[in-house]
């Protein structure tokens, strides 16, 4: 019996000698001084609403000018209805991240961005003047819907002008009842967080499963594997051994996917950081929490900063770049990945949360 | 707080027995978190696996009606012969062919044919009658052969079974790729057992930090995710999977079998999992012969892949029994799936569950 007790402490002793498998551990973070409502509160205030405010007046906007096409099918009235798509198509990167709470419980970001679109089914939904957009499961609405609809109908502007042009026609009414639906989703989630759950955000503190933290550290990390996968992983190859997909990049037909991808990625530095505000990277100080010897916050804030700064070198849209050669958006997704380990592991297990989303790349069954 | 620190030591002295083996000498070594291994190498199965990607790509183009399929191409793919017009290029001492089991490879030659001449059909799918059939939602589009049997199915899954499947836990866990030289390290890819261990690995289609990371799950790999929920397989395979080599090149033999043992079990429930999945899929929508066919088509095939697992929990006599259950033959080219009522897929599904120890849990794969 004794022998085994020595047996238990040599063997616990290794385990604090052995740096490779654990880290010296630290003082318990679960307990510790830092201020959750006023993070939450900066969050909400100066992220959440602001974001939701802005997607809603975008996407207001949006409907104007569709309205306006509708009514005069031109060359003029098709530029006009492009800038407020792609101009709202951005500012939904902003808050696309935010997928909890109204966003979460109404499933937005599926029912808004869901890509690639699904062209034959678009097309066979126009063809009968028949279509769903209470499931997001056809790949058929939102953005990417509209990209395909005002940008991708067909090859030259004349002839997508045609295309809505003729009498009776389905494309007219679809390209309405996409804008309409994105726009009663953004309305809805807008005013739930402004008339009622931005105090009850505020105030969810703790660790658990369902509070706010656990909320904004899962969503930060769930939608940074997004970016990764979807803007860069699979159309460049990453995830299909070296298959090449330029038809899945976000925007595609409307050519925008890299101001997408630029938009996306500095808006989860900013939710990190909470801006100038408090934020995850200030709760990470407050713990002193380190990884490797340095400040896992800035760990955290450098890789971000270095995912920007690679983008931020890309100028075409990636499905061009893509196509001629992928690696410089394969060294986008190196970046993006570098900060999944400090994001999805290191920050939540100081934080004392768990990773509760469920990762599903793929669609097929 | 008390309770705090015994949860703590507790948990430091289970994260140090992820970490730490003992090996015969009494000695330990490390067993790292992810399958980051040096040297490394499987690039013939990551070729397999791009090979059936490229395969199982093309025969889903024909889903539209009207595209038809070349049996010559298919079995050029099969062969990696010039005329399989590959995007990517393989080096030529590698196919697929070669690697399935013997006495199956011309039956996949004839399921290839078969499929072709399906796709020549330009009807709609029923009992009798090859062609197309979309489901009730006009999502999915399947062809199928004249009993139904969506023939890309079962000429995916089957591979997957007899060839990758069959391949790791067969060939490369046997006894004749096991039982080789352990000390001669070559620089590219370690010594020769270590070299068969990465080649089992490496027809699991995940990525080396798998499942933190998904990006690029293929064939199993997805499959190990979609099953995931409820059986706890990514952690468990990929545990094995890495301590398995941990062992070897620390020449643990007695590690690496018992993980031998575990892997051949685990991989076989995913299949099995997988199998009652589709059936319950079929069940669930017994109405819509599209996805009934669809399911029905993977049920059979999950079910064939039972046979190539050298320690199979049924016998290849009880396999064939439930394949004929649900398409009246163990033969793909001689399936009748129309023929199945509710009440006869439940009393399969209920068998099939009780075999793997499943009973309680059936419902919900």
């Amino acid at each position: 019996m004794k022998k085994l007790l020595y047996v238990f402490i040599a063997t616990l002793l290794m385990s604090f000698l052995l740096p490779s498998c654990r880290d010296n551990p630290e003082p318990d973070p679960c307990e510790n001084g830092f201020n959750q409502e006023a993070m939450f509160s900066n969050l909400v205030n100066n992220l959440i609403l602001p974001g939701y405010q802005e997607l809603e007046a975008k996407v207001n906007t949006l409907a104007n000018k569709s309205d306006a096409f509708l009514n005069n099918v031109s060359q003029t009235e098709l530029d006009a209805l492009r800038e407020a798509w792609e101009s709202a198509y951005i500012s939904w990167q902003k808050v696309a991240q935010f997928s909890f709470g109204p966003a979460g419980n109404t499933s937005l970001r599926k029912h808004l961005n869901s890509f690639p679109t699904n062209r034959a089914i678009i097309e066979v939904n126009v063809d009968a003047n028949i279509w769903d957009f209470t499931t997001y499961a056809r790949f058929d609405k939102g953005f990417p819907a509209l990209d395909y609809i005002i940008n991708g109908l067909d090859s030259t502007d004349q002839a997508i002008l045609n295309k809505y042009n003729i009498e009776n026609n389905n494309y007219k009414t679809y390209l309405n009842e996409v804008v309409t639906d994105i726009q009663s989703r953004v309305q809805d989630v807008n005013a739930e967080w402004r008339f009622s759950y931005n105090q009850v955000f505020v105030t969810n503190t703790g660790t658990a499963e369902g509070t706010a933290l656990s909320q904004i550290v899962n969503a930060l990390s769930e939608n940074y594997e997004l970016i990764k996968r979807e803007k860069l992983g699979v159309p460049s190859g990453v995830t299909n051994l070296g298959f090449v997909y330029p038809n899945r990049t976000e925007g595609y037909y409307g050519k925008i996917s890299t101001p997408l991808l630029k938009q996306a990625l500095q808006s989860a530095k900013d939710f990190y950081m909470g801006l100038d505000g408090p934020g995850l990277d200030d709760f990470l100080i407050e713990i002193d929490a380190e990884k490797e010897e340095e400040l896992l916050a800035e760990v955290i804030e450098n890789r971000f900063d270095f995912a920007i700064n690679i983008a931020n070198e890309l100028e075409e849209p990636l499905s061009e770049i893509i196509s001629e050669n992928a690696q410089p958006v394969v060294r986008v997704y190196n970046e993006v990945a570098a900060n999944m380990v400090p994001l999805k592991t290191d920050m939540p297990s100081v934080l004392c949360v768990a990773i509760t989303y469920i990762d599903n790349p793929s669609d097929s069954d | 707080m008390k309770f705090f620190y015994t949860v703590m030591l507790f948990g430091i002295f289970l994260g140090m027995a992820a970490c730490v083996e003992d090996d015969d000498s009494g000695s330990t070594y490390e067993v790292p978190d992810t399958y980051s291994f040096s040297p490394l190498d499987y690039s013939g199965q990551v070729q397999r696996i791009g090979m059936l990607y490229e395969m199982k790509n093309y025969m889903a183009s024909a889903s539209i009606s009207g595209t038809t399929l070349d049996a010559d191409r298919l079995k050029a793919m099969f062969t990696n012969a010039a005329a399989a017009d590959f995007i990517q290029s393989y080096e030529p001492t590698k196919q697929l062919r070669n690697k399935t089991f013997d006495s199956e490879q011309t039956h996949f030659e004839s399921l290839m044919e078969a499929i072709a001449l399906a796709s020549q059909s330009l009807e709609t799918a029923t009992q009798g009658q090859a062609g197309r059939i979309t489901t009730q939602d006009g999502i999915k589009t399947y062809l199928l052969g004249e009993g139904g049997v969506e023939y890309a199915q079962v000429i995916e899954k089957g591979l997957m079974g007899a060839c990758f499947y069959f391949q790791s836990t067969a060939v490369y866990m046997g006894e004749s790729k096991m039982n080789v030289d352990n000390s001669e390290s070559d620089p590219e890819e370690g010594t020769a057992m270590e070299h068969h261990w990465d080649e089992a690995f490496g027809y699991f289609g995940v990525p080396i930090d798998f499942p933190f990371n998904t990006d690029g799950l293929f064939f199993w790999g997805d499959y190990s995710q979609k099953r995931n929920a409820i059986l706890d397989c990514n952690r468990k395979m990929m545990d094995n999977f890495i301590r398995g080599r941990a062992a070897i090149s620390n020449n643990d033999l007695e590690t690496r079998d018992l993980m031998i043992v575990d892997l051949r079990e685990e991989w076989e429930r995913i299949i099995a999992a997988s199998a009652l999945h589709y059936i319950n899929v079929a069940i669930n929508n017994f109405e819509d012969s599209a996805i009934r066919m669809h399911a029905l088509s993977e049920a059979v095939a999950f079910i064939y892949c039972l046979k190539f697992n050298p320690e199979k929990s049924l016998t290849i006599a009880q396999i064939d029994a439930f394949m004929t259950d649900i398409g009246g033959s163990a033969n793909f080219l001689e399936m009748n799936l129309y023929s199945n009522t509710i009440s006869n897929l439940l009393i399969v599904r209920d068998e099939l569950a009780a075999a793997f120890q499943f009973s309680s849990i059936k419902d919900q794969f």
